[in-house]
């Protein structure tokens, strides 16, 4: 076996790496922006209703009678998209853990025990757990959850905003 | 000796009345989840028709999308991409479960006879895993545009079939416990 061959195999794996590195990355880059499409529309909905300030209980009754219409109002809006955002968010963390990606801020805020009440929260709203189920109720009951969630997602972002400003040009598949 | 003893009948009694608040809590749930599935498709619509307005080629659009995607920052487009995965995704989420606490309506259960029910099961489990943006799964589903009226025609017949669960909650909760055999 020359050498040249072994070189050019060497390339080959090399090149396929750096292919399933970028995958990587623009999985979880577009994984992270479904997300944050989510929180956005959300947060429209949060906006249009926060001037309307309600007690906890109003606001449990109102929700109430949007479900019995099962026609949606800002509030059942926002609740909803809020919740299919962090939801998506922990499905970040997960392939973020799986593929090994590194960085400082994040690897740092997965440490906490949030992160296991997330995932509690992906199951429950993924597969329509009854809603007093107790991976929506943890949720519900540690409000800084969300203020953590918030935090997360800004870190992923600024971790992938650096890896893809270290991207070389895409390489060709098979060259 | 039988003091304290419940007869035949009570613990029938008891059964239909656990069967009927457990069934009432899984109608309120499903309805609670087909408004994220709406939530969603409501925020999708206008983004979709600010981009078919922009009459761009897919080359175009693509472009695009890889640029918003290397800044990380949203454009109408892949928004819309995200909204559209995820309203797949939790609709099928919404099947899921109808099928498994044996929810039954004539014209949901013709739609959920149709092949697109698995295409979906593959579509959510892409997405809730967060899998390679090129998953065959999600590609799958991008790829066939009937899927997509099919996917509203499900939501339309769930949102129906519950709105009259909601408005006629005592003669479909014994029906419902009838086909439970409870």
């Amino acid at each position: 076996m020359d050498g040249s061959s072994k070189k050019k195999r060497q390339a080959e794996a090399a090149n396929a790496a750096q292919i399933l590195r970028l995958k990587r990355l623009a999985s979880l880059s577009i994984a992270l922006m479904r997300a944050d499409a989510a929180q956005e529309q959300g947060f429209k909905s949060w906006s249009e209703m926060a001037p309307l300030v309600k007690s906890d209980e109003e606001l449990a009754t109102e929700l109430l009678e949007v479900v019995r219409r099962v026609s949606n109002n800002d509030l059942s809006r926002a609740d909803g998209l809020l919740a299919l955002h962090l939801a998506s968010l922990y499905a970040v963390a997960e392939k973020w853990k799986a593929w090994g990606f590194k960085d400082d801020w994040v690897d740092r805020l997965l440490k906490s025990p949030h992160l296991a009440t997330l995932k509690g929260y992906r199951h429950a709203v993924f597969h329509v757990d009854l809603m007093d189920a107790k991976g929506l109720v943890a949720l519900t009951k540690q409000r800084d959850v969300v203020d953590w969630s918030k935090e997360l997602a800004a870190a992923f972002r600024a971790a992938l905003r650096a890896a893809w400003s270290k991207v070389p040009p895409w390489p060709k598949e098979g060259a | 000796v039988n003091a304290g003893k419940k007869t035949k009948e009570e613990r029938k009694r008891e059964a239909q009345l656990e069967a009927t608040a457990r069934v009432g809590k899984q109608m309120m749930t499903l309805s609670l989840a087909l408004l994220r599935v709406d939530a969603l498709s409501e925020a999708l619509a206008p983004k979709v028709a600010r981009v078919i307005a922009r009459q761009e080629t897919d080359e175009e659009l693509r472009e695009e999308a890889v640029k918003a995607t290397a800044r990380l920052e949203n454009s109408d487009q892949t928004s819309a991409d995200g909204l559209l995965s995820l309203v797949f995704a939790t609709l099928y989420a919404v099947v899921e479960k109808w099928q498994e606490w044996k929810f039954s309506d004539p014209a949901v259960d013709k739609l959920l006879e149709s092949p697109h029910v698995k295409l979906l099961a593959k579509h959510r489990h892409a997405v809730f895993h967060a899998d390679y943006y090129d998953h065959k799964d999600i590609r799958r589903l991008a790829d066939q545009k009937e899927a997509w009226d099919w996917a509203d025609d499900v939501s339309d017949a769930i949102r129906e079939a519950l709105r009259g669960w909601h408005e006629e909650p005592v003669p479909r909760m014994k029906a419902h416990l009838r086909r439970l055999g409870v």
